[in-house]
């Protein structure tokens, strides 16, 4: 009984002298854990080779089969955000956080019944959809709550969690690769294990979140805050109903959707683009050096350019995102043709950080458009426009070169139009960040914003 | 009390500074191949 009243809001309540420094490594456990999720891929190659051992037989999964369950879990995030968004306010943090470390870790186990017995439902429901809900569930518990606790530095604090959420990746790829050879002789390739492991080591570390993480009391206040920034954040505001009726949420919803298309498709096809681009001069393994790079970037992007967002604005933060992005993406071809890798690397690492940086800002810009009232479900409902471009993107990118290659263009040449599209995408962006500012004039009138 | 909050503090951001430092670092060790 009393675990179960321990999960409740009331108990979450933090103590007075309570340091609010506490509560980022508490948000950090669980968005280190999901990120896991960028880093699945490292088990494709395995399940597709689970009955053919060294290689693939005509009973395996297919590559292309298997990559479903990487965009079911995508598609679920965005899908659980937005329907239990209003649950996790309502609920707090806490157990929240707890529902995402059973649906995470639970995935994981009925992942592994799946791949022990070979059904491809189970991984699917496993990972993808159960897994997907953890994903969804654990992203946006947090950040609700660092926005309570930052008034003064929402971007920084909600950047720092979602920092988490690029840098798992990097724990769990090295990680899985070292348990998948661990298990090699007990199971084929040692991927059922591995998954049963990562279970219970990810329910684990998400539970020191569970057990941590801390509400401000209502008369909390920062002790010494800028004079520009508030002490406190008033619950006030819009509630996530009337917020998706409102121009600058679609507005919104449309900035972070041509964001990632723009960068998932190129992060999801780095390898073989820079080895195409650079023929004869990169080889695989510097072509991983480059994905790992990105990965970096997309990592710093998102504390570097959130912190940045609470002293320049949160519509100057995404003007930048924009036209520097555009620029870079319409320079690209050009870098490829002068065959300068240095200058090629370094606009892939800035646009990445970009990339990072339009995920980790959305919270704070939320708060100034909609207030704190229900910011966690509303960051849930915009978090849709991620499932569409976690579709879109890789599709613009890996159609358009194939289509490219089709009319005989050749493969260093294949990317052009592409990367004039995404610079095309992302001055669309730019036009809806300002028209955000016209619109806002309108949302300042509304009775809950008074 | 001021104390062992201080602890606290020390052990959370340990306890999540190194997963991901070590990530890190596996990362910038590969991404060196590029520069070589």
């Amino acid at each position: 009984m009393f675990a179960l009243t321990f999960l409740d809001r009331e108990h979450t309540v933090a103590p007075v002298g309570h340091s609010r420094w506490l509560v980022p490594p508490a948000a950090l456990a669980i968005h280190l854990s999901i990120g896991q999720a960028y880093a699945f891929s490292v088990f494709n190659l395995p399940l597709s080779r689970l009955i053919g051992g060294a290689e693939s037989s005509a009973a395996d999964w297919r590559l292309s089969t298997i990559g479903w369950v990487f965009s079911v879990a995508i598609v679920f995030l965005g899908v659980s955000a937005a329907v239990f968004g209003r649950w996790v306010e309502r609920v707090g943090p806490r157990k929240a956080m707890f529902a995402s470390a059973v649906c995470f870790s639970g995935g994981f186990f009925v992942s592994s019944v799946g791949v022990l017995l070979h059904q491809f439902a189970l991984l699917l429901l496993g990972y993808g959809v159960l897994g997907g809900i953890g994903l969804g569930l654990g992203y946006i518990s947090p950040v609700s709550t660092l926005i309570k606790w930052y008034p003064d530095r929402p971007g920084m604090a909600t950047g720092m969690a979602i920092m988490g959420f690029g840098g798992g990746a990097m724990i769990a790829s090295p990680l899985s690769t070292a348990l998948m050879g661990r298990f090699e002789s007990m199971s084929p390739h040692g991927v059922a294990p591995t998954f049963a492991v990562l279970g219970a080591a990810y329910f684990l570390f998400m539970m020191f979140g569970v057990i941590t993480v801390r509400v401000p009391r209502d008369d909390w206040r920062v002790e010494n805050p800028s004079a520009s920034m508030p002490a406190s954040n008033r619950a006030a505001g819009l509630t996530a109903a009337e917020a998706v009726r409102t121009a600058p949420f679609w507005l919104l919803w449309t900035m972070l959707c041509l964001n990632v298309t723009a960068g998932i498709g190129v992060l999801g096809q780095a390898s073989p683009m820079i080895q195409e681009m650079f023929p004869g001069t990169i080889t695989p393994a510097a072509a991983a050096g480059f994905v790992g790079l990105l990965s970096l970037a997309n990592m710093g992007g998102r504390f570097v350019w959130s912190s940045l967002s609470d002293y320049i604005g949160r519509r100057a933060t995404y003007a930048t995102f924009f036209l520097l992005g555009a620029s870079l993406y319409a320079s690209i071809p050009t870098t490829g043709h002068l065959r300068n890798i240095a200058l090629f690397v370094a606009g892939y690492v800035l646009i990445m950080s970009m990339y990072g940086g339009g995920f980790a800002t959305i919270p704070a810009y939320l708060r100034d458009l909609f207030g704190t009232l229900q910011v966690g479900a509303i960051h849930g409902r915009l978090l849709t426009a991620w499932s569409i471009a976690g579709v879109l993107g890789p599709v613009l990118v890996n159609y358009i070169r194939e289509y490219q290659i089709a009319r005989g263009v050749p493969k260093a040449d294949a990317y052009t139009v592409t990367m004039y599209i995404m610079a095309v995408l992302l001055v669309i962006g730019f036009v809806c960040n300002w028209s955000v500012r016209r619109a806002e004039a309108r949302l300042r009138a509304h009775p809950a914003m008074a | 009390m001021m104390l062992s909050q201080r602890v606290r503090l020390l052990l959370s951001w340990t306890l999540v500074g190194v997963p991901l430092v070590w990530g890190v670092w596996q990362v910038v060790k590969k991404s060196l191949d590029l520069f070589r």
